[in-house]
């Protein structure tokens, strides 16, 4: 069971990202085929790295 | 007549029903139109239109611009059109989009004396400090004009946002139907207005039955480009107040989406640890134990300045 008290944060606020720089994290995923009928596309790293 | 019609959900039987009566009271002669089709095509050259452009019935590709002229899918094959039955001779597509061009929307709002005193509200006025009574008092807008100057320097360049949400015309208890309506906002306006129907353009009614979950980002297309092309060069208006022409450019500030929405307009799973568009893999998402259920307690406090008192609180 995981438990919260007591617990200091010690981690910092993640990075505040560009509109540049999320443009360029997106743009390595690749390009996906469009359609209702073309099935699930994941790339590598799914759940891990991007959603 | 129309405006009666249109605020009272007047039918169209009633509508030449009360016409009716009207031709027969007043004199002959009379240029009165005799019926709601007649008074409609009459009405049709004063409103700005829209463009029907067909659609694969799978969301995967518009039939426009340079695959204007195909005839089936490039992704599915399904066909673009229905197959003709009996004598008919109209050709109709499986699916259209109805999309409301937003340059001449913008272009007539600089064309009335009584919306142009408006349109540069956002830069004439003055907040107070510490008070946010507009978005352009918050900090996005501020540092998106240290960003881009010149376009900032041109107050009667307009700040847009974009909403679309899902909508089911019919009851929700009837058949299922998920239509997608995207509106433009104009955040030039003054708070009272902004708001407004009349100041809240409809750009383009995606139809259903079925959601079209990512695939939205294929019917977005005209207005994207559209967009771009306001961005970009801009599109020459006319300001009545000052009596002069000048190049009026647009920009996209902000989308606005409940979250299932947001899914589908940022192409980002909104489920499980990685549920923002934003942060991405930045948050401390963690899973239950026993539940196997994603859970984002206690995440916010990282968030917080390292000197924060409730960084290092134990109880």
């Amino acid at each position: 069971m995981i438990s919260f008290v007591g617990r200091v944060e010690k981690d910092v606020e993640p990075p505040h990202l560009s509109g540049e720089e999320l443009f360029h994290v997106v743009s390595e995923y690749g390009d996906i085929v469009f359609g209702l009928q073309s099935g699930k596309q994941k790339f590598p790293g799914f759940g891990l790295t991007h959603n | 007549m129309f405006t009666i019609k249109s605020d009272h959900g007047l039918s169209e039987a009633g509508y030449d029903k009360i016409i009716e009566w009207e031709r027969s009271i007043l004199p002959e002669g009379n240029r009165l139109k005799e019926n709601f089709y007649a008074a409609k095509s009459m009405m049709k050259p004063l409103g700005l239109g829209y463009q029907k452009i067909d659609l694969c019935p799978n969301f995967c590709m518009l039939y426009y611009l340079k695959n204007a002229e195909l005839t089936e899918c490039m992704t599915c094959g399904h066909s673009r059109c229905k197959p003709r039955t009996g004598r008919g001779k109209t050709i109709v597509a499986y699916k259209k989009l109805r999309y409301f061009s937003i340059t001449p929307r913008l272009q007539r709002l600089f064309m009335s004396p009584r919306t142009v005193e408006h349109m540069t509200w956002h830069q004439s006025h003055h907040g107070v400090d510490g008070e946010m009574v507009h978005l352009s008092d918050g900090e996005a807008r501020k540092h998106f004009n240290s960003v881009h100057p010149h376009f900032s320097a041109e107050s009667r360049n307009m700040c847009l946002g974009l909403c679309t949400n899902e909508f089911n015309p019919f009851r929700s208890f009837a058949a299922p139907y998920s239509c997608w309506p995207v509106i433009l906002t104009i955040y030039n306006l003054p708070p009272g207005i902004c708001m407004r129907p009349e100041f809240m353009f409809l750009s383009m009614v995606i139809s259903g039955p079925s959601c079209p979950g990512q695939n939205i980002d294929v019917c977005l297309r005209p207005l994207i480009d559209e967009l771009m092309q306001l961005w970009s060069s801009g599109a020459l208006t006319y300001d009545i107040s000052r009596k002069s022409n000048f190049v009026m450019r647009a920009a996209l500030m902000w989308t606005i989406n409940d979250f299932p929405a947001y899914e589908m307009v940022s192409c980002w799973s909104t489920h499980a640890k990685l549920a923002f568009p934003y942060y991405m893999e930045n948050n401390k998402a963690f899973t239950l134990t026993n539940e196997g259920k994603t859970s984002f307690f206690d995440c916010h406090r990282h968030f917080l300045p390292l000197n924060h008192r409730y960084k290092k609180k134990r109880k």
